[in-house]
């Protein structure tokens, strides 16, 4: 899963309400058992979000985009159906 | 390792004849190993893609791990698409039983990833298996991939959802 916020809409809390009410979502409708998310590592806001929502960091991969003319380590965040921030 | 081991193990494109051992590394329940019964999944598929391409496509490829004219089992890659215009390589690799345990699979995949970043404009390389595949995670670690983590229920196999460790290698982990 991805998210994007209007400009003014940052920093507000909305994220990490809004990454709550899509993994809600999807382990309400779908069987999906893993719900996972991939950020820029320099991006601490969404590191931030995504703790926040109960995602769990797993780990970085190296040189996973390429971005504004250089390749950019991901750091990969995971929510289970199993993990308590998912009622499980 | 035995000296001059390296020189000895090529890797090859799939001829006819491979296809039956392709087949059996991945639809022989007996052959497969523990980690790579998944279960009978579209039986023909190599053999259509041989047809097609000799299993060397845009998004898929896979190759025969061979030591002298022995075939030892192939390895395999996929393209992974990130940022537009951006994508890697995920590799995988299946031996026959009587080729495992001898440093073959360090070999092959070290062999593999020179081959992909000579032949490809790629960053990065990469290689999950499962956290109790010990074996293949030693034969990543020597063949020079770094652990990245361990990425929760990204695996079924066998009635469970199963943890797999990440490796990769990107293009400046290679000497020189």
């Amino acid at each position: 899963m991805g998210i994007a916020l209007l400009p003014e809409a940052r920093g507000k809390g909305y994220g990490t309400q809004a990454h709550r009410l899509l993994t809600d979502y999807l382990f309400a409708h779908t069987r999906a058992h893993r719900i996972e998310g991939v950020t820029e590592a320099e991006n601490l806001a969404e590191h931030r979000v995504l703790e926040k929502a109960g995602f769990t960091r797993e780990g970085v991969m190296r040189g996973v985009f390429w971005r504004d003319g250089a390749y950019r380590d991901g750091v990969l965040y995971s929510l289970l159906r199993t993990d308590p921030a998912a009622g499980g | 390792m035995m000296a001059g081991m390296d020189d000895e193990l090529t890797l090859q494109p799939v001829a006819e004849a491979d296809l039956l051992i392709v087949e059996r590394l991945t639809q022989d329940p007996a052959s497969t190993g523990e980690f790579a019964w998944l279960g009978w999944y579209k039986l023909t598929r190599f053999r259509q893609w041989w047809a097609e391409n000799g299993l060397i496509g845009d998004d898929i490829g896979v190759l025969m791990v061979v030591r002298d004219s022995e075939r030892l089992g192939f390895v395999i890659w996929h393209k992974v698409s990130s940022t537009p215009g951006c994508y890697y390589w995920n590799i995988g690799i299946a031996l026959l039983p009587e080729a495992r345990s001898k440093g073959y699979g360090t070999l092959a995949q070290r062999r593999l990833a020179q081959y992909l970043f000579k032949h490809t404009t790629v960053q990065r390389i990469e290689a999950a298996t499962e956290v109790d595949n010990v074996a293949e995670q030693r034969a990543l670690e020597k063949a020079g991939f770094t652990r990245e983590g361990v990425h929760r229920c990204t695996g079924w196999r066998d009635g469970a959802y199963r943890d797999e460790v990440w490796y990769s290698m990107v293009r400046t982990d290679l000497p020189g």
